[in-house]
């Protein structure tokens, strides 16, 4: 039997082992801001890849400012490169050194993608898409429950932007995730922008997604923005939070309550105070579903 | 929905890596007959075909390792141009696929490689560019000790000096090069034509990268400072050091120019403890 790593929000205030509120991604363009003006933000998510050094467990620079940021804001690791879906086995020296971060910085949580990034040894550095199988989940689940366990502390997949499925899928993503988080005792990081361009590219419905999502695995949600690139969209993380997203995020909250929500932006990253208007209005949307309560009080 | 006749997970990740990673493109990687299976497992809509959706991740899976490599070699980068630098890097990673978590290391061999390519016929300096721009970035990987405090050193007694030893900085390197591409390097923010106007002249350098609180500094020395700082990285003690500038025709080096080099050396990092075995 997995063990269940995903507390009960009450459980995780207690052990003050959540961030709450609206986080933005910290990249390295606003290290100094963030350094010399401590903005008001409630946590940040960072690229884990990044801080592991290139050899060794040398992080130099990148390392040294994760941890001057840590000393004032709650950090949350979130991997690219986890590699959960190859036929290649767990790499485990990864994810020793992925532990080894995570503790450093008491990372409450740590993220990756439900996808797959190379074979034999290769990485193409994209999140690729996998068939939704019987033998896939088989396969995910177990790997999930072993990451879980070697990191010590709870683990979650994202769903991923895809721009092709497999006809030999015997299940849709939505249900793939959720069986895969409950069989394997882990969380869901459900990135709202990547259902919407997912459906959009599929043509699936994304609220009949978000519904299909067990909403005690969902423990962080994710925002951004898309491009359009001739009939698909793109999970491009360089505009705004689109206003479907923005509607849709509205029902991931109505359905899944008070869960801590980042924004994404990687590519042509403006300054600052935009991605804190953003955040702004992620805040606001919560709010005012959810109520004026801050989020401690909603335990 | 057809299970039954599912290629297995190895097999239809590996066709697909090969149809991602193919420089040609989807249309070329599909005249492979080993991967034409591969597109009847993937689902179309009306409006846009599988080719086109493989299309989307090979094109991703190029643009976004070179965009990491022009981040990493910004400088190579630029002296090349865009076409050049495309060219440049597909040629690359037909040689070298990625098999790193951090994207960042793919960048390693292209030093080497650099050396080989035909571009480095027609630059000459392109191959320590690169070297100097990998140096830099593994530089910035390693970690610091904290800086080593002047005034504490005036609490030695005179005496002691001579069997003074000293502690680097971990990211101290010292790299000989053979053209004077350090100054492209300093100049690099400035504007690409500007820069091609540097001329870049054979010449050989022994250049000094250290990280400092910033980022990173490349300073070229002089044969008598590499001469000095290397006796002492290598173990010497300072009073070793003094005697063997003493005694030696080839330089000709005064006891107040170590003072004001070693003064130098701890200020910018380079030296970071003191110890007297
Ligand atoms: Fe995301």
């Amino acid at each position: 039997m997995n063990q269940d790593r995903i507390k009960t929000k009450a459980q995780a205030f207690r052990d003050k082992k959540i961030v709450c509120g609206v986080g933005v991604g910290l990249r390295s363009v606003h290290y100094d801001h963030v350094l010399s003006r401590r903005p008001a933000v409630p946590w940040f998510e960072v690229i884990s890849e990044n801080y592991m050094g290139l050899r060794g467990d040398q992080g130099g620079r990148p390392l040294e400012i994760l941890e001057e940021a840590r000393r004032n804001y709650p950090i949350v690791l979130h991997g690219v490169s986890l590699n959960i879906g190859s036929a290649d086995p767990l790499d485990k020296n990864y994810l020793n050194a992925l532990k080894r971060l995570a503790n450093r910085i008491d990372s409450p949580h740590v993220t990756d993608h439900l996808c797959w990034t190379g074979v034999k040894g290769q990485n193409l550095h994209d999140l690729l898409p996998l068939p939704y199988t019987a033998e896939g989940l088989n396969l995910i689940s177990s790997r999930a429950a072993q990451i879980q366990d070697i990191l010590g502390r709870p683990f979650a997949l994202e769903n991923p932007s895809t721009y092709l499925a497999f006809r030999h899928s015997q299940m849709p993503e939505w249900e793939f995730l959720a069986e895969t988080a409950r069989q394997a005792g882990c969380g869901i990081l459900l990135d709202i922008n990547n259902v919407y361009v997912s459906a959009k590219n599929h043509g699936f419905d994304p609220v009949e997604y978000l519904r299909n999502i067990p909403a005690d695995r969902v423990i962080q949600m994710h925002l951004a923005g898309y491009s359009h690139c001739g009939n698909l969209l793109i999970d491009t993380h360089d505009h705004p939070v689109s206003d479907p997203v923005w509607e849709l995020y509205g029902e991931a909250v109505r359905l899944f309550g008070d869960v801590p929500t980042l924004i994404e932006w990687d590519d042509k990253i403006p300054p600052f105070g935009v991605l804190e208007k953003e955040a702004a209005r992620a805040e606001k949307i919560r709010r005012k579903i959810l109520g004026k309560r801050d989020c401690a009080a909603l335990v | 929905m057809a299970s039954e006749i599912a290629p297995p997970w190895s097999k239809l990740q590996e066709s697909l890596q090969k149809i991602l990673t193919d420089s040609g493109g989807v249309n070329n990687a599909l005249s492979n007959p080993s991967v034409q299976f591969l597109p009847h497992f993937l689902a179309e809509t009306s409006t846009v075909s599988a080719r086109e959706r493989l299309g989307v991740y090979c094109d991703a899976y190029f643009l976004r390792i070179l965009e990491s490599l022009g981040s990493d070699f910004p400088t190579l980068k630029e002296f090349l141009g865009d076409k050049n630098f495309r060219h440049l890097i597909a040629d690359y990673l037909k040689d070298h696929p990625s098999r790193f978590k951090n994207i960042s290391l793919i960048g390693e061999r292209l030093p080497k490689f650099v050396s080989r390519h035909p571009l480095n016929r027609k630059f000459g300096f392109l191959s320590d560019l690169s070297r100097l721009e990998w140096e830099v970035l593994s530089c910035l990987y390693r970690d610091r000790l904290s800086p080593l405090n002047l005034e504490s050193l005036r609490q030695i007694p005179e005496k002691s000096w001579p069997k003074a030893r000293f502690i680097f900085d971990p990211s101290v390197r010292f790299i000989e090069l053979d053209w004077d591409v350090d100054r492209l390097w300093n100049e690099r923010m400035l504007a690409r034509a500007k820069k091609r106007s540097l001329k870049i002249k054979k010449s050989e350098r022994s250049l000094l990268i250290v990280r400092d609180h910033q980022w990173v500094q490349v300073r070229a020395l002089g044969l008598e400072e590499s001469t000095a700082l290397k006796r002492l990285h290598g173990g010497a003690s300072l009073g070793n050091l003094c005697d063997f500038l003493e005694n030696s025709r080839k330089f000709q080096v005064k006891p107040g120019d170590i003072q004001v080099w070693i003064h130098d050396w701890i200020s910018s990092g380079v030296l970071k403890r003191l110890v007297f075995p």
